[in-house]
């Protein structure tokens, strides 16, 4: 072969090769642009009810669009997908609490589903309401598994039956927010047979496990470049439950309603914390309303609808337990750790945010905002506001942690 | 001679083809004139291939000219998902497209030959992890011609020839059904309420769907002519009729576990599900399989396109020829949509909407004489894509293309010849889509673009020739 051939090969090769080349600009999307934008890439956001966007036991996408994981995507300038439900919701929101059954949006009963709205390949939000640690960790039915609850059904119309894992793993996500947890010990103060017993929650050392497994499974993506991890919040400090206290105090306005001296009990924990005997809604309200009608009632706080304080201060403790496994677990992974417990108590500083004891009827917060504009009308999952106010947080603390330039967040 | 051609046809029917032209079109065809990227419509190959190349080339043979080869096609290619960065890898093995020729110059004038070759069909196997296994992830178009041609020299410049072309095609698609898209077969529900609905997620598969059609016919017929300037320049030129093939198979459904089951007791109009059914159970239960996807008969229609190739060679020096040639394929015409009929009734047919373009080749090649022994080749093209950016799917993520050739052909003896190419196919990135939409408009099938396919393939040809 001679030079003139081998020229003839060359410039053929080089053709090639300048025509294959430079095809960056056929991926979309292009990361976020701002500082540590490439990080936030893929985002995924696991968690429970809170994360889901319920609000006033009702999950909708009214609600879902105003839940702090889309905010803070939104301002991450990231695609993410929730599992969006058609309104009036599946079930529908809470627009009165103090009838029986509660009233919901268009009076719909609480077993109504308007089913989902759209279906999106990937999930970048696999919070579903009523997520325990386990539940996230476990393959779906398999054993052990938390006792069923109609919350259950999430896990079909959110997940499609498979895990947060599962479809998360789907997304390869580059950053992740978990914030669960909470429904491991939330459901002492739902309890309606037997609140605070120390049987709905789980015990530390379970969790530490579980919380592990999970941090270890998420490990396993490979894609995770950073990550916030979010602490329990204290389930005692919700206005779900009022302190016997409030009630001692509210009997002077209901002549017809007696409260005990045993609900004034508390136990000082530290210099700045105690513990109280907290009264669930579900147990004190029917007490108020009959009272109220003029039927005279009395609420003794040895009764076992109370959380005593032992059992208040275990729940408090095992929270406080719960977050130094995910702060341990955050340090681990040189992640960011949030705890969200100091926000919520400047909350509850601010007037009206979060009510000590419910405004029942006939105040006209009793229908807009009966445990506090912090709190939707279910006394547990945060208002519109405070989703707002946790996007914020986050953005923040991200930004600080990891050097990151997100956006604010109107 | 009968047991050669048998045993070829045989090879041909048995193996399955693959894309290594525009669209789905074959063109390695023959190892002389792979290694030349593709030219000679104006000065074919002597060892047959003029039946394919241009039936005009055979006119001016002596004896016979009886050639078997094949070329090994070795297809490379991935899809990176824009939502995850993932990459998944097509799974194609090594496919042979053999091709044979045998040609016999019956008067000085008078040329005449049959040939068995593939110039349509693909193949395309993805991983069943694949998202776009749901559209198809093991997708055969196998197009075997059998073309009796002649040709005769009408003056000493001019050569015409043509053949007819009986076709045996076959087609076979295999893919995964998407629970979340199926209707669910329940009264009491809003028409049209999918599984969807109730949160089942894209993805998940319940069901595997094989549809295997085919059918042979007399299609139309080819033709060529050469005319030759001087000893140094001729110029070519041939027309290869379109194709159109009823297919006519079988759909054959198989369940797929979903492992799924129903958390909590659902209550769906009139039907109670009880907490921890099997959503298989539910399926079976519902008639999905008995009554919208039993097994059953399936059609559908596929058109190859007309062929249109102008070319010319020259030679400049003694020992040396080049070679150009244009290439014209009319896909727009021909490929615009696939319909897929099902006989029941409640199964719904699918009108994949194609939209293909027509399109362009661009050859170069080259062929130096070195001595009697040792002739060398090479070339260069440029596929345009007959995939519009509406089409570029898992079934064919096709694209414009650059391709390098190089080969050599070995006089053994007298009598023996053989012949060995090898290609180098370059696609460039195309944005595509993991999904099919049935009868989907061209802006709503972008709107599917979900990734990016990358393509390129190695090709090697070895043909065996024998003179007599």
């Amino acid at each position: 072969m001679t030079s003139r051939h081998v020229l003839l090969f060359a410039c053929l090769g080089l053709t090639l090769v300048a025509v294959g080349c430079a095809n960056d600009d056929l991926f979309t999307p292009t990361p976020p642009q701002y500082a540590g934008g490439a990080m936030f890439a893929r985002y995924v956001s696991f968690g429970n009810s809170i994360t889901a966007g319920v609000q006033s036991a009702g999950l909708t996408d009214s609600t879902q669009r105003l839940a702090y994981p889309v905010l803070l995507a939104r301002a991450m300038a990231t695609p993410f997908n929730y599992p969006s439900l058609n309104d009036p919701g599946c079930p529908p929101p809470i627009t009165n609490i103090f009838t029986n059954p509660p009233t919901r949006v268009g009076g719909l009963p609480d077993t109504f589903c308007a089913l989902r709205k759209n279906a999106p390949t990937l999930l970048n939000n696999v919070a579903f309401p009523g997520a325990e640690v386990l539940e996230l960790l476990n393959t779906n039915y398999g054993s052990p598994q938390p006792p069923g609850s109609a919350t259950d059904a999430y896990k079909l119309f959110l997940l499609g039956g498979r895990t947060e894992l599962q479809r998360a793993r789907e997304v390869l996500p580059t950053f992740v927010t978990v914030w669960i947890g909470n429904n491991d010990v939330l459901g002492a103060i739902l309890d309606t047979g037997d609140a605070g017993q120390a049987a709905d929650i789980t015990p530390p050392a379970t969790f530490a496990t579980r919380y592990n497994a999970l941090m270890d499974s998420l490990d396993s993506f490979g894609s995770i470049q950073g990550g916030a991890l979010l602490g329990v919040v204290q389930a005692t400090a919700a206005p779900y439950v009022s302190q016997g206290r409030a009630y001692f105090a509210a009997q002077a306005a209901i002549p017809t309603m007696t409260v005990l001296p045993n609900c004034l009990a508390f136990q000082a924990l530290t210099a700045t914390d105690t513990a109280f005997v907290e009264v669930p809604f579900h147990y004190g309200a029917p007490i108020v309303a009959k009272a109220a009608a003029g039927i005279p009632d009395t609420l003794d706080c040895s009764n076992y609808h109370v959380i005593s304080v032992p059992e208040a201060v275990n729940m408090i403790s095992t929270v406080a337990q719960y977050n130094a496994t995910i702060q341990a677990a955050a340090t681990a992974r040189n992640w960011l750790f949030v705890d969200p417990n100091p926000l919520l108590l400047t909350l509850a500083q601010a007037p009206g945010a979060i009510r000590p004891f419910p405004a029942f009827p006939p105040d006209p917060n009793s229908t807009t905002a009966p445990f506090g504009t912090a709190v939707s009308r279910d006394g547990v999952h945060p208002s519109t506001s405070t989703q707002k106010l946790v996007a914020q947080s986050l953005q923040q603390a991200i930004n600080a942690f990891y050097h990151s330039a997100i956006p604010a967040i109107p | 001679m009968r047991l050669s051609v048998g045993f070829a046809l045989s090879l041909l029917i048995g193996a399955p083809a693959v894309l290594g032209a525009q669209g789905f079109g074959i063109y390695e065809l023959g190892a002389c004139g792979m290694a030349r990227a593709g030219t000679g419509v104006a000065a074919p190959c002597p060892d047959g291939s003029a039946i394919f190349f241009n039936p005009a080339g055979l006119a001016g043979l002596k004896g016979w000219h009886v050639s078997a080869g094949g070329t090994l096609i070795k297809a490379l290619g991935n899809f990176t998902s824009d939502a995850s960065g993932a990459k998944t890898d097509l799974d194609n093995p090594w496919i042979p497209v053999p091709s044979v020729y045998v040609a016999y110059g019956a008067s000085p004038k008078l040329g005449v030959g049959i040939g068995l070759f593939a110039p349509y069909g693909l193949e395309t196997r993805w991983p069943t992890s694949f998202d776009g296994r749901f559209t198809g992830y093991d997708n055969i178009i196998r197009n075997v011609y059998i073309q009796p041609s002649v040709a005769y020299q009408v003056t000493p410049w001019l050569s015409l020839g043509a053949g007819v072309d009986i076709v045996n095609g076959h087609v076979e698609l295999n893919q995964r059904l998407d629970l979340s898209q199926q209707v669910i077969p329940l009264a009491g529900l809003p028409p049209g309420t999918t599984f969807a609905q109730f949160g089942i997620a894209p993805g998940t598969d319940f069901a595997n769907a094989h549809l295997e059609a085919s059918h042979t016919k007399v299609t139309g017929a080819h033709f060529g002519g050469i005319i030759k300037v001087n000893d140094r320049l001729s110029f070519g030129g041939r027309y290869l009729m379109h194709a159109k093939i009823d297919y006519a198979g079988t759909a054959t459904f198989t369940q797929v576990p979903t492992g799924i089951i129903v958390p909590t007791t659902v209550t769906v109009g009139p039907v109670t599900i009880p907490a921890g059914t099997p959503l298989d159970a539910v399926l079976q239960n519902l008639g999905v399989f008995t009554t919208l996807l039993p097994n059953q008969n399936v059609t559908t229609s596929i058109t190859n396109p007309e062929q249109v190739v102008l070319g010319v060679a020259y030679k400049p020096v003694a020992g040396w020829t080049l070679y150009g040639d244009y290439q014209f394929t009319r896909w727009g015409k021909r490929f615009a949509s696939l319909p897929i009929n099902f006989s029941n009734v409640a199964t719904p047919s699918l009108l994949l909407n194609t939209y293909y373009n027509n399109s362009s080749d661009f050859r170069l090649g080259a062929e130096w004489v070195k001595d009697a022994k040792w002739t060398l080749r090479g070339g260069y093209l440029y596929n345009t894509a007959a995939a519009p950016p509406e089409t570029v799917t898992p079934l064919l993520p096709e694209g414009s293309r650059n391709e390098i050739t190089a080969g050599a052909g070995v006089a053994l003896s007298p009598k023996w010849s053989v012949d060995f190419a090898y290609q180098f196919i370059k696609q460039n990135d195309r944005r595509g889509r993991t999904r099919d939409l049935s009868g989907a408009t061209a802006d709503q099938l972008i709107a599917l673009n979900n990734g990016l396919y990358s393509f390129s393939a190695h090709l090697v040809g070895l043909s065996l020739a024998y003179t007599f």
